[in-house]
């Protein structure tokens, strides 16, 4: 079972406050959405959980191990943070591979399995510099996923994406629950969320205003969020 | 482990972003060992006259670069392009892999690493790395041409080749500056490698902290500015033909430049290393 806590975040960047005072927490086989507008501290959140920035105050624990003084990063997490970005010279295969070469013990067959499973051709000879928004978007999505991480990070995955990009997110989700990995999803899009994830937290302006944890028949939402008291 | 898997894949990615770089270090050897092996036809009459180690002392001879009795004199500021070119080269060469690595799916590299000083010192090994294949190519390049010119092989300076260095009108060196027994430019090739690769080391943490250009324009004014004096401790003096001790006894002798590379490489991968370990990292991509 692995834990993933984050207690008192604070971080300031250029004297802008980015994250105050959160905390959350997930574990093993559950989703955890953020939501909220842009600029409310979803990504900076993110950044936090996954080791690329650390905090000013508070900290960010991994079955007990602190980030930035026990541990730089999560081990095997997989990412998607903001836009996707990928080696232009090479095919969705290629730069995979480049990804599984580091993460290790990932078969060319794993690799064409996820790209076929965000919905892309693993046999497209395309460059990279030639794919649609949408596609790049696929393709970060399956280097996020791709090895079966312990922890996946997904922020706004559904961007550049077309309907088919709810059953993805469905899939997703079911399969990090399923396989006792821990989720962690950012997004403005409340109703996709509220289709996955089994807690949802609300921020604005770098605080928790709202949480809410699934029930199991969730009652319809307005605004994400409701029936649940600001925090 | 893994600083073994981030080296590799660095070497295949840099490799290919790099070639444009090491195309043009060997087509810039070449050029400038052609404009060696012109002046031998020139001066001597003979293109074949000037060895190997004549036309690579030539290629790295260097007027200080603000000679201010020349200035007031009336003369120009003089600056030896030749010499200047294959360091603004070799100083961008590796100014822009490093840093855009740090973004998209490098950032992916640096968290799938699992220590930020893993990468720090794979990304370093990589510029030293680099930085000898350049070389490599370089001095390849002149090697070719004086082969095709029919030189000898031999990295020994001659007193002939020295004179028409001499004469030329852009050398340092005085004229009754004695050659060392036996003078080789094969010391002063590891000169030039060893303390560029000490300062491709300054420029990547200064690039990776602050900015590329700003990183470039330190490291080349350094370079310019430690030619004005001659001293032990400027590394840029181990650049240049006149003051190496390997080719003239009053030059600065080579163990003292390349202790002193040593230190300052450690220091600028330590100090680079400690500020890139708490660094904020994007994470996502960006457009160069």
């Amino acid at each position: 079972m692995n834990r993933l806590v984050v207690q008192g975040a604070e971080k300031t960047v250029r004297g802008i406050k980015v994250l105050d005072g959160v905390s959350v927490s997930c574990e093993s086989g559950r989703v955890l959405g953020l939501c909220g507008a842009n600029g409310s501290g979803k990504t900076m959140l993110m950044r936090a959980m996954t080791g690329l920035m650390y905090l000013d105050k508070g900290f960010v624990e991994y079955n007990g191990r602190r980030l930035g003084r026990d541990l730089d990063f999560i081990p095997r997490a997989g990412m998607l943070i903001e836009n996707p970005a990928f080696l232009d010279r090479y095919t969705a295969f290629e730069n995979l591979q480049y990804i599984a070469a580091l993460i290790g013990g990932v078969a060319d067959e794993a690799i064409r399995s996820r790209i076929a499973y965000v919905g892309l051709d693993p046999r497209d000879k395309r460059k990279y510099r030639q794919f649609s928004l949408g596609m790049k978007q696929r393709l970060g999505i399956a280097a996020a996923i791709l090895g079966n991480p312990d922890a996946v990070f997904l922020d706004e995955p559904t961007n550049a994406l077309d309907e088919s990009g709810y059953g993805l997110m469905d899939r997703i989700a079911r399969d990090i629950k399923t396989r006792g990995a821990i989720g962690i999803i950012a997004s403005h899009d409340a109703a996709m969320l509220r289709r996955v994830a089994d807690e949802i937290v609300r921020m604005e302006d770098g605080h928790i205003i709202q949480r809410q944890r699934r029930a199991v028949s969730p009652a319809p939402m307005q605004n994400g969020l409701e029936g649940v008291p600001k925090v | 482990m893994m600083f073994a898997k981030l080296l590799a894949r660095d070497i295949r990615l840099g490799f290919v972003r790099l070639l444009p770089y090491y195309i043009g270090a060997v087509l810039l050897g070449a050029v400038l060992g052609f404009g060696a092996v012109a002046l031998s036809k020139v001066a001597i009459g003979d293109a074949a006259a000037f060895t190997l180690g004549d036309i690579v002392a030539e290629t790295f001879d260097h007027p200080v670069p603000i000679d201010w009795w020349r200035v007031m004199q009336g003369r120009p500021v003089s600056l030896s392009f030749e010499w200047v070119l294959p360091f603004a080269l070799f100083f961008a060469c590796t100014l822009d892999y490093p840093r855009q690595d740090t973004f998209g799916v490098g950032a992916k590299s640096i968290a799938l690493s699992g220590s930020r000083w893993s990468w720090w010192l794979a990304k370093s090994a990589w510029c030293v790395a680099s930085s000898l294949l350049f070389w490599a190519l370089f001095f390849f390049g002149i090697a070719f041409v004086a082969f095709m010119a029919g030189s000898n092989m031999t990295l020994e300076v001659t007193v002939e080749g020295l004179n028409v260095i001499r004469s030329d009108g852009s050398s340092i060196l005085a004229a009754d500056q004695e050659l060392g027994a036996g003078a080789n430019v094969g010391l002063f090739i590891i000169s030039i490698v060893g303390v560029t690769c000490c300062l491709q080391l300054v420029q990547f943490s200064i690039s990776m902290l602050v900015e590329r250009i700003p990183a470039y324009a330190v490291v080349m004014s350094y370079l310019l500015l430690s030619c004005m004096f001659q001293h032990v401790l400027l590394l840029g003096n181990y650049l240049i033909t006149g003051r190496h001790k390997g080719l003239f006894l009053e030059g600065v002798p080579l163990n003292v430049g390349l202790s002193e590379c040593l230190v300052v490489a450690w220091l600028a991968v330590a100090i680079g290393g400690i500020f890139f370990s708490r660094q904020l990292l994007s994470g996502g991509g960006r457009n160069e």
